[in-house]
This record gives C-alpha cells, sequence and structure tokens, in this order.
C-alpha cells in the first residue's frame, strides 16, 4: 500500500470539475461572455487612446514645438534658430510655415466649393518633418492635395482650381485705415501631386479626430500673394532626441529666442532731423509691445505719438479735406522740437479743446489765432465695417512755421496704399474718399510735404478721441544718446518671446495629452453592454446552480457524514474558483473579440459617434489583467450565492434531492407581499406627481426612477401571484392552465427569468425617451436653436451688416432674395477659433472656439436654459453676460461666459455648474480666467465658449470682423415651418454664394442640431442594439435553463406519455410554459418602460423605435419556442420505461 | 461502552389543516454491540426516526442522548462534528462521489475535519479489503455492481469507527445474493466495532439477523417478539 492517499479539497474539486464539465461548458461560456464585455470595454478605452495618440503623433511627424505670432516673421528667421549659440544643442530642425483656412474651387461642369481648407505654405524643410513628401516641391501656383480634400472636390492630378488667397495686412481690419473688402484675391492654381492622408498629409495643430482638409502650396509664392513676401506665421521645431519628453524645453526656448524689432513688426529708421523714430506694422503699437519697447528706452528722450486723419477741416466757408493730425507733446529743443509760430517764438501746448495749426492750413482757410475750426475725423475703429466719423470745434492757439520739427514727415508712419502714392488722388483708402474735393494746392502739398500733419493736438485730446482697443500710439521719437544709433537701438530692442508672451507650445506633449480623449470608451462600453454583462452574470449563476442541484444528492451524504457547512462550503468554491479562473482566462482572451466587434460597430453602425473611421485594435497587458480579474470576480459573485444556499441546506433536504427553491418551498404571507408592492406603486405615484411638475431635463429622470420602481412593483405581484398559485385550490381543466401553474414549482427560476426578460426590455424601450428626435427641432425660441432658422460660418471675418439694404444689394442678392430675406434679422457673433470642444471632437480640448455676441443678441435672449445665476433680477439670463463679476483670488478680472451644459460638463469637465470657473491659455500666452454664468440646454452654440462682444474686443483686439451668423426667421407657424423646410434651406444657397470670397457654409439650424445629437442618439442605439444582444444572450441561455429543467421533469414527461398524452401535447405544454415566462417579462418590462417614458408619450416627443422592439419581441419569442420546441423533442425521444424509474 | 437513549422523541410536520404527527413520545435505549430492526409500513416514519436518531433532522419534542452527549442540544457546527467522528450512514441509495475512485469515496468522511491521516486510510484500505473490493479500489462508482456499490457505502460509514450506525434500507436496491453479503458484512463490521446497529428493513432476512426488533406503529415504536415481524 502506497503511502497516504492525497486526496484533498483541492483534488476533490478539480475531479469535480472534470467529471461534470460537460455541464459546466455553459457556466464557462456564460461567465467567459461577461469576462469578454469587461475585457472588450477596456479594450476600447485602449484602442481609442492609442488611436487618438497614433493620430496625433502621426499628423506632427517629427515636430516637437511650434511658435505661432501674432506677428508674421521672417522666413530666415528659422535657419538662425537651429544655429543659435543659446539654443545650441535644443533644436535640430526648424521649419517655418504659412498657415491659413480659406476656401477652394474647382470650377466647370462639376463644380465644387470646399471652404475651411488648411492651407500650408511650405517648402522642404517642412517635409524633412515627416518621413514622405510629394515627388517634388510645388512651385508658385501650384498646390498639393491630401486624398480628403481631393475626393471632396473630386479633383485630379492636372486641375485647375481656385484659391482664395487673402491679402493680409498688419493694419486691424476694424481701424478706420484698415481694409475691409477685397481682402481675398482668387488665384488659379494647378494640381500637380495628392498625397495620402498619412503623415503630414494629415498635418494638423488642432486636435481632432477628423482629417483636416490639406492643400500645400510654395510658400514663397503664397507669402507673396497674401502680400507679406518673406513671411511666415509658425514656426515649427523639433527638438533633438534627447530633450523630446522635456516639458520645460518650451520654456527655455521662450528665454532664449530672441526677436529682432522687425520680427516683431517694427520699424527703426533715422529721420532727417536727427531722432530715430519706431513705427509698426500696425500703424498703431500694441501695448504690451509698446510697454516693452519703452522699457527698453528707458534713459532715453523720446516722446508718443498719435496720428489721425481729419476729413474736413472747416472755418467758416472755407474748408480743407484729408487733413493729417497729430498729437505730441511739445518739445522745447531739437530734434524733438521747438514749435515755433510765425515771429519765431515757441509755442505753448494746446489744451484739450484747443490746437495749433501750420502755417498753410492757416492760410487756406484764412484762420489767426483765437479762431474756431471744425474738425471731423474718421473715428479709430469702424461699426459693422462703416468707417463712423467724429467732431469737435477747436480753437486755434498758434499758427507755427512749417520748419524743423513742424515739417516732419517722420511723424506719421508709412500706410501702404496712402503714404506710398505720388499723389492724393492716386490713393487707394478704405475710408470714404471722394477725389474730387483734392484741389491743386492739396496735391502741391503732398508733393512737397507728404503726410506731414497740419493739425497739432494735446496728448490728451488724442487720449480721449483716438485711443481704440487696437492702442493709440503711432510711433515713437527716440533722441540718440552716447552715441547710440539704429544697429545699437536695434540689438538693444530685441525682445525674448518669454517677454513677448509668445509661447512656444511644446505641441507634440500637449497633444500627447489631449489624446487621453475626453470621453471615456471603456465606461461607455461598460454602459452600452450593461445588459450582456447583467445577462451573463444571471446565467452563470442560474446554470451553476443547476448543476449543483443535479448534485444536491452527493452534497447531502458529505454534510450527513459530519461535513461542516464550511467545508462543503471550501469545496464547492474551490470549484467556482477553478471554473470562474478558465472562463476569465477565455473570456479575457475573447475580449479582443468582443472589442474588434464594437470598432467594427463604431465603423459601420455607429460612425457619427466618432465622425471618422480612425480606431485601431490595440490593448495593453493591463486591461487583459484587470479584464481577467473582473471576470473571475463576476464569476465568483454569480456562483457564491448559490453555493451559500446550498451549503447551508440540511442534508436530509439535499439526500431528498431537495434545494432551495425545490420540493417545500416557504409560502410568504399575502399581506406582506401587497403592502410591499403597494407602497412601492404608491412612490412611484408620488415621484411621477412631483416629477410632472420639474423642468424638463429633470422630468426623464424622475419618470425613469418611477419606471424602475413599477417594475419592482411588478417582481412582487409575479410573487404574490406565484405563491397563490402554490396555494390554489380549484382544479386545472385546460392546458393553459396547468402551464401557468407549473411555473410556480420553481418559483425563483420563474421570478429569475421574468425579472431578466422585463428588466431588459424595460431599459430598451425607457431609454429611447433620450433619443433626441432632430425632425422635430423648428426654430423655437426657448429651445436649442433659440429661435433661429439658419446657422452660417466664413473662414474669412465679414464686417457689414448683413441687415442693411445697402449692404445686401452690394453682396448680389436679387430682389427675389432680398424679398426672402425682407424679415429676416442677420445677428453676427465675434469669433476666436480654437478647438472644438463639441461632443464630435474625441480629443480633450485645450482651448476652445469663443464666441462674442452683440448688445441685439444679448437683448433679444431666448434658448433654453439649464441653470443660470439668479442675481440677475430679470428673465433673460444673457444679460449675465454684460455684469462685471469682479476678480478672481489672483486678481485676474473674471469674465463671464455661458456655455452649453453638455460642453460645459462632458468636454471641458466643469462639473461645478453655474459659479465653476475655468482658465484657458491664449496665443500670446496670456491666461484668462471665465466664470459661467448660464448653462444651454442642448443648443447650438455647443463646443463653444460664449462672451459678450465688449469682453471680447478687449481680450481679443486683434481680431476683427465676425464670422458666425444666426438668422431669425420670425412668424412661422409650425405647420408653415414644416413646408418651409425647404425654403430655409434654398435662403443658405444665395448666402454661400453672396459670401463665396470669405468662404460662408450656411446650414438650418435643424441640420447643425441633428449632427450635434447623432452623436448621443448613436450612443443610445449602441446601447438599444447591445442591450438586444443581452436580450438574445438570456433567451440562450434560458434554453440552456429549459433543458435542465426538462431533464429534471422527465419522469413528469414519461408520466404524461405513459397516460396517453400525445408528444404534441407536451410540447405545447412546454412551449407554452416557456412563452408564457417570456410574455409576463415583456408585459412587465413594457408597462414599467412606459411610465418611464410617460412625460415624453404625453407631449408627444418619445421616439420609441417600435419598429426595432417589435423586431426583437418577434425574435425573443420565435427563438424562445424553437428552444421549447427542440428541448421537448430531445427529452421526448428519451426511454419511457427509464423515465419512470427512479434513479 | 456506548449507549443510545431516546426519550420521548415526537416528530410533526405543520400542515395547512392538523399537524401530521409522525412519532409519538418514541422511547428506546440500546448499548453497545446491540442491532435493532425496525420494521413498519410505508409512511410510518421508520426514516424519519433514524434521521433524528442521527442527528440529520430536528425532533419537535423529546431527546436523543448517545454516549452521555444529547445531541437535540447541540449546535449545528457541533452536530456535524459529532456525527463524523460518532455516527455512520447507511442508506438505500449508495450516494458514492461519481468523480471519486471507491477508495476516495471511503475516505470521503476523513475530509471533514481536513486530510485523511495515515492510520485512517490504513483502517479505509482494510476495510475495502473486509467487503472485497480492495482489488476495485481505484475504480469509479460507475464501473462497479449495485452490491458493490454498497460494499463501499458500507466501508465510508465505518471509516471513522462509529459508535452507532444507522442503515436506511441498506439492502432495498440490491438482489437476494448482495442484499444476503451486504448484510452479513454489516453485522460483522459491527460486532467488531463494538458499535450500535439501528437498521431500517423491510427485508425479512435482515431483520432477523439483528437482536432485536421493534416495529413503528402509529408513531410508536414497539417490541416485536422473535418472529412476529413475520406478520
Amino acid at each position: 500500500m502506497k503511502g497516504p492517499s492525497r486526496i484533498n479539497i483541492l483534488k476533490l474539486a478539480c475531479q469535480s470539475l472534470r467529471f461534470y464539465f460537460a455541464s459546466h461548458v455553459a457556466v464557462v461560456l456564460a461567465a467567459a461572455t461577461v469576462t469578454a464585455v469587461l475585457t472588450g470595454a477596456l479594450i476600447m478605452g485602449d484602442a481609442l487612446r492609442f488611436s487618438l495618440r497614433q493620430r496625433a503623433v502621426d499628423r506632427l511627424g517629427k515636430i516637437d514645438d511650434v511658435l505661432s505670432t501674432p506677428y508674421l516673421f521672417r522666413q530666415s528667421w528659422a535657419a538662425e534658430i537651429t544655429n543659435a549659440e543659446e539654443l545650441k544643442g535644443y533644436f535640430s530642425h526648424a521649419a517655418p510655415v504659412f498657415l491659413a483656412h480659406t476656401g477652394l474651387e474647382k470650377p466647370g461642369n462639376d463644380q465644387r466649393t470646399v471652404n475651411h481648407v488648411q492651407i500650408i505654405g511650405c517648402d522642404a524643410r517642412f517635409w524633412a518633418l515627416g518621413s514622405s513628401q510629394p515627388h517634388r516641391m510645388p512651385k508658385a501656383r501650384e498646390i498639393v492635395l491630401n486624398q480628403t480634400l481631393a475626393n471632396l472636390l473630386n479633383a485630379q492630378v492636372g486641375d485647375r482650381l481656385i484659391l482664395r488667397v487673402p491679402y493680409l495686412q498688419g493694419i486691424p481690419s476694424e481701424s478706420a485705415l484698415g481694409r475691409r473688402h477685397s481682402i481675398v484675391n482668387p488665384s488659379a492654381v494647378t494640381v500637380i501631386e495628392i498625397i495620402p492622408d498619412a503623415g503630414l498629409g494629415s498635418f494638423s495643430l488642432n486636435l481632432s479626430q477628423e482629417i483636416p482638409r490639406n492643400a500645400f502650396v510654395n510658400l514663397e509664392w503664397f507669402a507673396s500673394a497674401t502680400g507679406q513676401a518673406g513671411k511666415a506665421n509658425r514656426l515649427l521645431l523639433q527638438r533633438t532626441d534627447h530633450l523630446r519628453e522635456t516639458e520645460d524645453a518650451a520654456q527655455i526656448a521662450m528665454e532664449n529666442l530672441f526677436l529682432s524689432p522687425e520680427d516683431y513688426g517694427v520699424r527703426i529708421e533715422r529721420t532727417p532731423l536727427g531722432y530715430i523714430s519706431l513705427t509698426t506694422d500696425r500703424l498703431i503699437f500694441d501695448s504690451r509691445i509698446e510697454e516693452l519697447l519703452l522699457g527698453r528706452l528707458r534713459g532715453f528722450p523720446l516722446q508718443r505719438v498719435t496720428v489721425s486723419l481729419a476729413e474736413t477741416v472747416r472755418a467758416g466757408e472755407r474748408d480743407v479735406w484729408y487733413v493729417t493730425m497729430a498729437a505730441v507733446p511739445f518739445a522745447d529743443s531739437p530734434p524733438l522740437g521747438p514749435f515755433q509760430d510765425m515771429d519765431g517764438h515757441p509755442v505753448s501746448p494746446p489744451a484739450i479743446d484747443e490746437c495749433v495749426v501750420n502755417e498753410w492750413l492757416a492760410e487756406r482757410l484764412n484762420i489767426r489765432p483765437g479762431d474756431s475750426i471744425d474738425v471731423t475725423w474718421f473715428a479709430p475703429e469702424t461699426q459693422n465695417g462703416q468707417v463712423e466719423r467724429q467732431r469737435s470745434r477747436l480753437t486755434v492757439t498758434a499758427i507755427i512755421a512749417m520748419q524743423g520739427s513742424a515739417n516732419d514727415p517722420f511723424l506719421v508712419p508709412e500706410v501702404q496704399g496712402l503714404t506710398d502714392k505720388a499723389s492724393i488722388a492716386d490713393w487707394d483708402p478704405p475710408f470714404p474718399f471722394d477725389a474730387s474735393r483734392v484741389t491743386k494746392a492739396d496735391e502741391e502739398y503732398w508733393e512737397r510735404h507728404r503726410a506731414t500733419p497740419k493739425i497739432f493736438v494735446s496728448p490728451e485730446f488724442a487720449a480721449k478721441y483716438w485711443k481704440s482697443r487696437f492702442g493709440s500710439t503711432t510711433s515713437l521719437r527716440v533722441v540718440p544718446t552716447d552715441g547710440v544709433d539704429v544697429p545699437e537701438l536695434r540689438e538693444r530692442l530685441k525682445l525674448s518671446l518669454a517677454e513677448l508672451g509668445w509661447p512656444v507650445q511644446p505641441i507634440r506633449i500637449m497633444s500627447l495629452q489631449a489624446a487621453k480623449g475626453t470621453t471615456p470608451f471603456e465606461w461607455l462600453f461598460l454602459g452600452f453592454s450593461l445588459f450582456l454583462l447583467a445577462a451573463g452574470i444571471i446565467l452563470t449563476g442560474l446554470i451553476f446552480g443547476l448543476s449543483l442541484q443535479r448534485r444536491s444528492v452527493h452534497i447531502g451524504i458529505v454534510r450527513a457524514v459530519g461535513w461542516p457547512t464550511r467545508r462543503v462550503f471550501a469545496w464547492l468554491i474551490t470549484e467556482a474558483i477553478l471554473l470562474a479562473g478558465l472562463a476569465a482566462l477565455l473570456g479575457s482572451l475573447a475580449g479582443l473579440g468582443y472589442a474588434y466587434l464594437m470598432l467594427w460597430g463604431l465603423h459601420h453602425l455607429w460612425l457619427p459617434a466618432i465622425g471618422t473611421r480612425f480606431l485601431a485594435l490595440s490593448f495593453t497587458p493591463q486591461s487583459i489583467f484587470l479584464g481577467f480579474g473582473f471576470g473571475l470576480m463576476s464569476g465568483l459573485s454569480a456562483t457564491i450565492g448559490v453555493i451559500m444556499r446550498l451549503s447551508r441546506q440540511s442534508s436530509i433536504a439535499l439526500l431528498g434531492g431537495q434545494t432551495w427553491d425545490t420540493g417545500r418551498q416557504k409560502v410568504r404571507k399575502s399581506w406582506t407581499l401587497l403592502g410591499a408592492t403597494g407602497g412601492l406603486l404608491l412612490v412611484a405615484g408620488i415621484l411621477g406627481l412631483w416629477g410632472s411638475i420639474q423642468h424638463e431635463q429633470n422630468q426623464a429622470a424622475v419618470f425613469f426612477l418611477c419606471g424602475a420602481i413599477v417594475l419592482m412593483a411588478s417582481w412582487l405581484i409575479l410573487k404574490l401571484v406565484l405563491d397563490q398559485m402554490q396555494r390554489r385550490r380549484k382544479s386545472i381543466n385546460h392546458l393553459a392552465g396547468l402551464a401557468i401553474q407549473n411555473l410556480s414549482r420553481n418559483k425563483s427560476r420563474t421570478e429569475l427569468t421574468v425579472l431578466l426578460m422585463a428588466a431588459a426590455v424595460f431599459l430598451i424601450v425607457a431609454i429611447s425617451a433620450f433619443y433626441i428626435d432632430t425632425s422635430q427641432l423648428f426654430p423655437k425660441r426657448n429651445s436649442g436653436n433659440g429661435g433661429f432658422a439658419i446657422l452660417g460660418e466664413t473662414d474669412f471675418p465679414v464686417f457689414d451688416d448683413l441687415n442693411d439694404p445697402v449692404v445686401q444689394e452690394r453682396l448680389g442678392f436679387t430682389s427675389q432674395e432680398k424679398q426672402l430675406f425682407k424679415d429676416t434679422r442677420f445677428f453676427s457673433l465675434r469669433v476666436k477659433s480654437g478647438d472644438d470642444a463639441s461632443c464630435l471632437n474625441l480629443y480633450r480640448p485645450r482651448n476652445p472656439t469663443v464666441l462674442g455676441v452683440s448688445k441685439a443678441f444679448i437683448e433679444r435672449g431666448g434658448f433654453a436654459f439649464t441653470d443660470y445665476r439668479r442675481d440677475n433680477n430679470s428673465s433673460n439670463p444673457w444679460l449675465l453676460l454684460e455684469k462685471p463679476l469682479g476678480f478672481a483670488e489672483d486678481g485676474r478680472i473674471l469674465v463671464p461666459t455661458i456655455i452649453d451644459d453638455a460642453t460645459a460638463k462632458y468636454s471641458l469637465h466643469l462639473w461645478g455648474g453655474v459659479g465653476d470657473h475655468f482658465e484657458m491659455e491664449t496665443e500670446d500666452g496670456r491666461t484668462l480666467v471665465f466664470e459661467i454664468v448660464g448653462l444651454l440646454k442642448d443648443s447650438v452654440f455647443q463646443g463653444k465658449i460664449v462672451i459678450s462682444e465688449d469682453n471680447f474686443l478687449r481680450l481679443f483686439p486683434e481680431i476683427s470682423g465676425y464670422r458666425l451668423f444666426l438668422l431669425e426667421v420670425p412668424g412661422l407657424s409650425k405647420e408653415w415651418q414644416n413646408e418651409q423646410r425647404n425654403v430655409w434651406r434654398a435662403m443658405t444657397a444665395p448666402l454661400e454664394r453672396a459670401l463665396a470670397d470669405e468662404g460662408g457654409t450656411f446650414v438650418t439650424t435643424q441640420d447643425r442640431l441633428a449632427a450635434l445629437f447623432a452623436v448621443q442618439n448613436t450612443y443610445l442605439s449602441a446601447f438599444q442594439t447591445l442591450g438586444g444582444f443581452g436580450i438574445l444572450l438570456g433567451t440562450v441561455g434560458l434554453g440552456a435553463v429549459l433543458f435542465r429543467g426538462l431533464w429534471e421533469r422527465r419522469r413528469e414527461m414519461s408520466l404524461l406519455r405513459a397516460i396517453g398524452f400525445p408528444p404534441r401535447r407536451i410540447q405545447q405544454l412546454v412551449i407554452l410554459e416557456n412563452l408564457s415566462l417570456l410574455i409576463i417579462g415583456l408585459v412587465a418590462g413594457t408597462s414599467a418602460a412606459l411610465v418611464a417614458i410617460l412625460p415624453q408619450l404625453v407631449t408627444g416627443r418619445a421616439t420609441i423605435p417600435w419598429h426595432q422592439l417589435l423586431e426583437l419581441f418577434a425574435a425573443m419569442i420565435m427563438l424562445g419556442t424553437l428552444l421549447a420546441w427542440v428541448a421537448t423533442r430531445w427529452i421526448l425521444h428519451q426511454n419511457l420505461i427509464a423515465g419512470l424509474r427512479r434513479e | 461502552m456506548t449507549s443510545l437513549l431516546v426519550e420521548q422523541l415526537t416528530k410533526s410536520y405543520p400542515t395547512p389543516g392538523e399537524p401530521l404527527v409522525v412519532l409519538r413520545g418514541v422511547d428506546l435505549s440500546l448499548q453497545s454491540g446491540d442491532g435493532l430492526a425496525v420494521v413498519g409500513p410505508s409512511g410510518s416514519g421508520k426514516s424519519t426516526l433514524l434521521n433524528l436518531i442521527g442527528g440529520l433532522d430536528l425532533p419537535s419534542s423529546g431527546r436523543v442522548v448517545v454516549d452521555g452527549e444529547d445531541i437535540t442540544r447541540m449546535s449545528e457546527r457541533s452536530l456535524s462534528r459529532f456525527r463524523n467522528r460518532k455516527i455512520g450512514f447507511v442508506f438505500q441509495d449508495h450516494h458514492l462521489l461519481p468523480q471519486c475512485s471507491v477508495f476516495e469515496n471511503v475516505l470521503i468522511p476523513c475530509l471533514a475535519q481536513g486530510r485523511p491521516s495515515r492510520d485512517q486510510v490504513e483502517w479505509a484500505a482494510y476495510l475495502l479489503e473486509r467487503v472485497g473490493l480492495s482489488d476495485r479500489k481505484d475504480h469509479r462508482p460507475s464501473e462497479l455492481s449495485g452490491g458493490e456499490r454498497q460494499r463501499a457505502a458500507l466501508a465510508r460509514a465505518l471509516v471513522l469507527r462509529p459508535v452507532l450506525i444507522l442503515a436506511d434500507e441498506p439492502t432495498g436496491n440490491l438482489d437476494a445474493t448482495s442484499g444476503q453479503r451486504v448484510a452479513e458484512l454489516l453485522l460483522e463490521l459491527q460486532a467488531e466495532n463494538h458499535a450500535i446497529l439501528i437498521t431500517v428493513t423491510h427485508s425479512p432476512t435482515l431483520a432477523s439477523l439483528m437482536s432485536r426488533q421493534m416495529r413503528l406503529e402509529d408513531g410508536r415504536l414497539v417490541d416485536m417478539p422473535r418472529g412476529a415481524w413475520r406478520v
């Protein structure tokens, strides 16, 4: 005899597993399904992050940092950077590019226009940052398209396209001297190559999974075409390898990269009078740059000069047109002074309502000191594209001789189109200009003195009348000392990027951060698959319980021979652990398959949720391990209840083949159940009444809860009915009655089955309440569209008031179209482009797009709000945008903002609601602090933040014009709106034609909202689809339960046959039983669901997918019937006599 | 010296109407080596009596004292331990675990408190030899005949040397020859272990082999004179 036997609990468990494996297969499959779903969801999260990361890395190539400046800089600066001593070892490569967004048109029979095309003016230095490049670099008037853009244009190599080239000027467009029209020049280009979307073909500095519409042109040519030859507006930098992951490398670059004055738009020149003049390309100095320059020039005598242009200067009956004015402190000594009168005496500085005129003007107007003149000048800022005029009456205090400082044309900076013209008649000004007003004397003055000012006013006057959001100083006059001349000054005035506040953005690192995504896909897919998980877990427990029940006698015998409960538990739990472990292992591997299936679903069925097919399957070992772990836990949790109940059963019951749900079952007191049911229904009723007076947003949630309570009450009613059936005394006299009665044989199994079906149906039907019916999104004031019918966006700013009939005339509207727009109100919004923070973008947005709304828009009000700051007495929350909020804790000004609720929560992760703050870094290095004062519900502003126009101009003074438009078409009834949908769509065509140069795209707000809501609706659809699979899985699993149940009842079946029941009749009995379970589940679930969506049903907002549901129910019933038929056929084929025997 | 004392043992079951009284004040006293056959018509409560004595069920009233310990007052845990150490069960159905070998089945009671000791393994081997199954020890129950399975069950019941053996229709599912062999083995092993044996049986052969016969009538245990069981 060998040593002691190695029989132990583990060995017993292993042997039991091997022996009963056939019946455990279903358990393993069910548990493996749960694990596969869990693991698959985790893998989906991996796949999203991987794909976003891949996309971000792919489209950036080797680019690590990007410098975006508000000024155009020299292209040659790129070479200086890589060679700079201070930056040795930081950057290995630098590429200047010229980026713009504009429209591209393919003329001809297949005419197509694509707006919002990203034009990349580049050269070989750019392509060196990628892994591939076009076969040859495009020359002037040649273009390379990426595949996406080529497809949109249906363009081929050799095609001729029209590129809308923007004319760029330094002077702000909304200043009086800024250009507002003809700023887009169509230019013919030829397609030389179409490159794949991969790599730099999808280059973009904005983060979105969408493939950008990229077109590549010659850098030199494009810069020249924009009027900025030799310039660029982005610098792309590649770091040396060892610095790639170093976050502060960008900061170091900012501190060590210095720009010459020319690079930040400042010209330095020595004047004949001996001072050095500093002027700017923008005509007016940026206040930050001015401050920096003044700091650098401390110690030098200097003056700040502001010039303006008067349209007319009148004195009595005489007038002179187009007179330059200057505000300059009067200095006593050269070269900045003195100003002397005709007698050679120094002239005192004028007061705010006074002026000094030169002798030429005095003679023309025949004025003397003490006389008054009426001056009309062009206001520094335009309004709606129109130059405004301001007037004042000034007293002439002195007439100055035109010599020395008073005869200095360098007081006026160069203005292209004006100061570079040989005569005034050749002027090409952006303001209203009547050449007939220019006299010969004017031209003679121009010939001799150019734009030398004729009127001098005080700096106080300039501060009052000539200050704008762009600044006020037009030049700095510096007196050089200590031998300092222009070259020395140029060197002294070099400013670092850090001083200028122009950030070098670590774009790669930032993109990888953003690639973590804003939508937690793992949780999303866990949510979608909730029903599959629930079905799997319930079935695991159910089938495992059945297999244990079959062994109840054996479990009874070990109890009888003295095994304590814990020992029995240890044996069975060991088996369960081994089973769960095997299932978890299989499932975690199958999770890859589930994830693949989900990817396929996203790419084909649910594409609106992600926008483009960019996801690639990827997983991390952690996800597999986690999936395995969760799967193991879920398998154990499904089985542990069964094991505990069985372990505690008395041996005598187990030996008799009885378990917790067979044999003598506890009959509950009816009144307990009745009471509980009544209580639940009462709670549901009260909740429903309360919910009916709630806000629509909360109503859905309240009624969902009601429905869930009704579902629970249905379960209790079922328990009651089953108990009653057990106690029944009346005889059964029909098959259906017998079938129903049989449901009470195994009450817990019946309850579980019905509950599973009912819960699934409830969820699938009730969730449809959250569908947004986009076909019903008519313009309605207190809705997400605010009552606006049409929304338009342009690539280039529009300055004119589109409500103005004169403007409409100029835009080429026909009289029919003007009639169409007769009662329409246009509202124009300012736009600072940023990241798309809507649900369409899966990347985490850094800086969302900012919109500025006008006073008229604010006063109009409208839109639906989920919440807003309540200290406003008015019912119009938009007014809150104009109410100052004070300062943040760190002293920065708080900017009130209104955001779409979904954007705030799900994109920007601002869960604090109204009153929450968030920060945004601008391209010039400022950090702005916004406070939420209102949250919009399901609005067209999703993805953007909205502030007042005043705040917008204060924060972003450099942005001119309007780029977003909302059209209000009032007076429409709902029925008329239905018919007129085509009319609205017809309105967009003339608008796009009129604003074609600006790249205008107009859509109905219905279409825009439909695109935004498509994401939510798609997610709901995915939930319902996967929920449907869950139900079908449940139905299949019930088949296993059915087979098992029939096996237990084989003696009963044999007896029925023995007493003469034909097989068909027995089949009908079993089918009826099974169908009863399904139908009770369907009815219970549907009833509870209808309660859940009651508000939507009453108001007609519910979109229950009846067609889909009926298909699903039909599939369930057919499958259930088929399984019952197959199972019965199988059991009836067993031997009759063997079935009648005990064992 | 082992003793069994049953005093006024009563068992009734609740029904919608009157409670169903199965046992009415059963009294019994047995010593080591005693053998008792309990006979009676079907449904008279014979198995119920056996289950109560074996601690598998609780009486409505009365007590069962085995070796001075009142098992009706024990906790579930203590009762399990008591059953494991002191009582051996033989059922009409062998209830062998199909996934274990014959030898492993015999050792199943040893797993209740841990792993089988060397002594227990040797004793199990001896018992298998006694019941004539030592050459089948590695076989599965499905490979044995009905008689062989019942003999294995017998060995299992005795592996921990119980002081009280309770057999419920041990030969009920066996043919006459197998049943005779099992019955003889049962008595032999009872004698060797000086255990008390109570058997519920319909078998005249088995009943006649026991030193005492009692009949369960109307919920009461009544002595039967020798030979009276034939009636």
